[in-house]
């Protein structure tokens, strides 16, 4: 009889001493992941990468993919994704950093990077943006790319809180009046790092070298 | 700068055309994705007369309209602005680039690819016109040689 008792002792002082065990390394995960290291930011050059103070959670809105699936959320998850905001007729500067965010997928294979990444193209023109026209779009800079768009309420819901933001500008036609379907939108440049959990962690402020931006990637992202 | 200048100087002798006391330069349209209606053209137009001389026009065939544009960036936005004109500082010149002034190729009528060239004619204030035979390039050819475009630090 004491015999038992006394190893049932044991077995309950040692299930605890493994309990506490854990519970202290969740602890030091979840603080660690809760604010970014702020060694972190040393790390890296702020006018390349400038890391927030604290991740911002991105919240899950109702979109569409370049496939013309709803787009899972999950996908931000157990991965790093470099996230845009522009439209697919935006003459210069989307282009332009279709072709940087490009540039650094390509940097990223050359160098053979393991962490898991990828690129994701919101458009802000639901009106005009497609699957179809997305597809194109981001598939004539690098086919990896996703992108996705929805109703204007739900992109605000995903956006807000990271801060991209947009305005339609009319365009008038000969007669002066504004032409419904030829307007231009101004739109945040910025593009954000976005960690494995879904949260933005970090802003990459232009102009955008694709060089110094797969650097600082890898200077970031452990191995 | 200096390998993009080369690259340019090299590669695009056919556009340097000069008339009178304005010249044009380094004329470049990077290639648009298939869905593209609209084309940016850049290009240094230099003035070595005593005078500012200005740019009032801009056109070119297969495109329903050409405007002159400025591109900005206020408080992390970019803006896309139309000018009335592009003034040409006298013995100066007006650097047209990405993220700067360009000019604005609208309504693409036949899609130009890498290596096409597109004549763009200029009307300047004096009633000149100078025709610039502007080529297409890969947006990333010209990135590589120019470690991203800098906009208006460079």
């Amino acid at each position: 009889m004491n015999e038992t008792n006394r190893n049932h002792k044991n077995l309950w002082m040692g299930l605890g001493i493994i309990a506490g065990f854990f519970i202290i390394l969740i602890i030091s995960v979840g603080v660690k992941w809760m604010n970014n290291d702020p060694r972190l930011a040393n790390k890296v050059d702020a006018s390349v990468l400038k890391i927030f103070p604290h991740p911002i959670a991105i919240p899950s809105a109702s979109l569409i993919d370049k496939a013309g699936k709803p787009f899972d959320f999950n996908q931000l998850k157990n991965r790093w994704t470099f996230l845009y905001f522009g439209y697919t007729l935006c003459p210069d500067i989307c282009p332009t950093e279709l072709t940087a965010l490009a540039g650094v997928l390509e940097q990223l294979r050359e160098q053979q990077v393991k962490a898991a990444h990828g690129v994701l193209f919101v458009s802000v023109d639901q009106q005009r943006d497609t699957p179809d026209r997305l597809r194109q779009f981001v598939d004539y800079f690098d086919p990896t790319i996703q992108a996705v768009s929805g109703e204007e309420s739900e992109l605000r819901i995903m956006a807000q809180p990271i801060g991209a933001a947009w305005d339609k500008v009319a365009q008038f036609d000969e007669q002066g009046q504004p032409d419904q379907n030829n307007y231009l939108i101004n739109h945040t440049t910025s593009i954000l790092l976005v960690d494995p959990q879904g949260r933005a962690v970090g802003v990459f402020p232009t102009p955008h070298d694709p060089v110094a931006m797969a650097k600082a990637f890898t200077t970031v992202v452990p191995e | 700068m200096n390998s993009l200048k080369h690259l340019l100087a090299l590669s695009l002798a056919l556009p340097t055309i000069s008339l009178a006391d304005v010249s044009v330069k380094e004329a470049w349209i990077p290639e648009a994705p298939p869905t593209a209606q609209a084309m940016g053209a850049f290009m240094t137009i230099e003035n070595s007369d005593a005078q500012a001389v200005k740019v009032i026009k801009a056109s070119a065939p297969n495109f329903d309209r050409v405007e002159l544009h400025e591109s900005i960036e206020e408080n992390g936005m970019h803006k896309m602005i139309a000018q009335p004109f592009l003034t040409i500082p006298a013995k100066g010149s007006l650097e047209l680039k990405p993220g700067g002034y360009h000019i604005m190729l609208i309504g693409v009528q036949q899609p130009s690819k890498a290596g096409d060239v597109i004549p763009i004619e200029l009307t300047l204030d004096n009633g000149q016109k100078i025709m610039v035979n502007t080529s297409v390039y890969k947006r990333k050819d010209m990135m590589h040689k120019m470690p991203m475009m800098k906009g208006k630090s460079e």
